[in-house]
């Protein structure tokens, strides 16, 4: 790796707990492992949230499936990462199949949970209405349901995303890049910087994430925020 | 099966899930054309099953249903639904659609053309006495009253023949529900609907239904008739019970001065009261007072009688026996 490689002329002051000008000299390795971190949690949370619905919608549609569905996504959620990559390593080898593997698995109980929550949480009342009025059974799921469930969805989605994001550092261990792999160089050869900046980095990289999130819900649900109105009569 | 109506119920019974005793047994009824018919009844009597099966919301374990000469099952469920308007108390505007949107739900799912929806929005905003203004917003920042006349609106709007209410004004305070009464009233002299309209509250069946129907238990039909009728004749002593002790007084709600009008002019005559001067303090009421507002008139001042005017003229008497002898009629 290219971070192994110090510049000659630069001082090493071993003892300092950051050096900013071999963070200063990196921007393209930076740059690189950004992208590698995204990558890493936009596909495991694409994948999970797919996985998920898929869930949801048997759960939804077979209440008794709600039991194990949510028993599984616990079980899945509760098994150390680290204990994880060892079980599957022997079967997907070391790399993205098996990160992949334990970061998706770590979304689907809060996806899965939030999904659910959001879904059964739109008023009977409105339902009801929809069925009345003559929208058939998906119709209502897409066009009514869906919509009134998206803030509690998106908060799972936020939720997972941030989990995934601490995650995909761990996953560097079994060689898949991203900011774990600055906290590798440095946990290898006792260095601060690159632990710092790798975690810094993944800490920022969560809020922003997050940040993200939390504004395409405000703007894709304008409803949940009522205007500011004169006092009308009430009629 | 009787062919002037506009929905008939015969011999259902439904009897859900899990529950041993059928929640509608055996129900017959007719539903007249064009009226306004309530389902009135103790809560469980079965008056709400019934509402929900006519559109198929339940599904009657036996029996049949017919709406406007067809069996309501030649249809699919969402077919035959988007031909018959639904209101129910909590409303269940959509939230996250616009007041506009709301009343345009089900012209939407019949795929009208833009252009069509919002020509038939202005009549239907116009029908129901809502603000223009208030197309933009969202359900959560309309009051009660103005939300449940977009209800109203959203039922009537691909102009169904046939509207069923499941206790539409529960949720409202008495001085919106009566407002909303009257305003009903009014879009039903317009559009001539047949409306079923579920109610646990007596006066209202009265005040706006044509037929009030009495159920008891399990569907069980206990009188069927004008509210007039019930109120003159209740058929068993549940109705009685359920008319309360005040029949006399309802029922005079239900008649106007006007009614017994010519008797009062003939009366007038025979007296010659109308050629003396009147007492300055006589109460006065007109043609179009119920009698119960003619009565309480007449009981609040210091006479026996009210004077009638119309038009500007003292056109007669009214006395507190004839008001009487109107509830004998």
């Amino acid at each position: 790796m290219t971070a192994h490689i110090h510049s000659p002329g630069a001082t090493n002051p071993g003892d300092a707990f950051i050096w900013w000008e071999w963070i200063t000299r990196r921007p393209g390795e930076i740059w690189e492992r950004t992208v590698e971190h995204l990558q890493m949690t936009v596909v495991a949370v694409t994948i999970g949230c797919v996985i998920s619905a898929g869930l949801t919608l048997i759960a939804l549609r077979f209440r008794w499936t709600l039991g194990p569905i949510t028993w599984i996504g616990n079980l899945l959620y509760t098994i150390p990462s680290l204990a994880l990559f060892v079980i599957l390593i022997p079967y997907t080898g070391l790399g993205f199949l098996t990160a992949q593997i334990a970061l998706v698995s770590y979304t689907i109980q809060i996806l899965v949970r939030n999904m659910v929550a959001g879904i059964t949480s739109v008023p009977a009342s409105v339902t009801e209405a929809a069925t009345a009025i003559g929208y058939r059974r998906l119709h209502r799921l897409w066009a009514i349901e869906l919509p009134l469930a998206a803030p509690t969805i998106i908060a799972g989605i936020r939720i997972a995303a941030v989990t995934v994001i601490g995650l995909v550092t761990i996953t560097a261990l079994i060689g898949n890049g991203g900011y774990g792999a600055f906290i590798n160089d440095g946990l290898s050869r006792r260095f601060s910087t690159p632990i710092v900046l790798g975690g810094g980095l993944s800490i920022l990289l969560a809020l922003g994430v997050d940040a993200l999130l939390t504004a395409l819900q405000r703007i894709a649900t304008p409803w949940t925020r009522p205007r500011p109105r004169r006092s009308d009569p009430v009629t | 099966m009787n062919s002037a109506a506009a929905i008939s119920v015969n011999e259902v019974s439904k009897v859900f899930p899990g529950s041993a005793s059928p929640a509608v047994d055996h129900l017959t009824l007719a539903i007249p054309h064009g009226q306004i018919l309530a389902l009135v009844g103790p809560s469980g009597c079965g008056k709400t099953t019934t509402l929900r099966m006519i559109n198929r919301l339940e599904e009657p374990t036996s029996g049949s249903i017919t709406v406007l000469g067809h069996d309501h099952r030649s249809l699919k469920p969402h077919e035959l639904r988007r031909s018959i308007g639904y209101v129910i108390q909590q409303i269940g505007l959509f939230p996250h659609h616009s007041i506009r949107r709301n009343i345009a739900a089900v012209l939407e799912l019949l795929k009208w053309s833009s252009d069509r929806i919002e020509h038939r929005i202005s009549e239907l905003i116009e029908l129901v006495s809502l603000d223009p203004g208030l197309l933009d917003r969202y359900p959560s920042e309309l009051s009660g009253g103005q939300q449940q006349r977009v209800g109203v609106a959203r039922a009537l709007a691909a102009d169904p023949p046939i509207l069923l209410m499941d206790e539409p004004y529960s949720a409202v305070d008495p001085v919106i529900r009566e407002r909303l009464h009257s305003e009903l009233l009014q879009v039903q002299a317009r559009v001539k609907k047949t409306i079923v309209i579920v109610t646990h509250d007596i006066d209202e069946a009265i005040t706006l239904a044509d037929q009030v129907v009495v159920m008891s238990d399990r569907g069980r039909i206990e009188q069927q008739g004008t509210p007039e009728e019930l109120l003159a004749r209740p058929a068993t002593e549940f109705v009685r019970e359920f008319l309360g002790r005040e029949r006399g007084l309802r029922r005079l709600g239900l008649r106007t001065v006007k009614e017994i009008l010519t008797e009062i002019v003939t009366n007038a005559h025979r007296t010659g009261a109308l050629a003396e001067p009147l007492p300055s303090d006589l109460p006065e009421v007109t043609p179009a007072t119920p009698l119960r507002e003619a009565l309480d008139a007449i009981l609040t001042s210091h006479h026996s009688e009210a004077a009638v005017r119309a038009n500007g003229e003292i056109i007669g008497l009214i006395t507190i026996g004839q008001i009487a002898e109107a509830l004998r009629s």
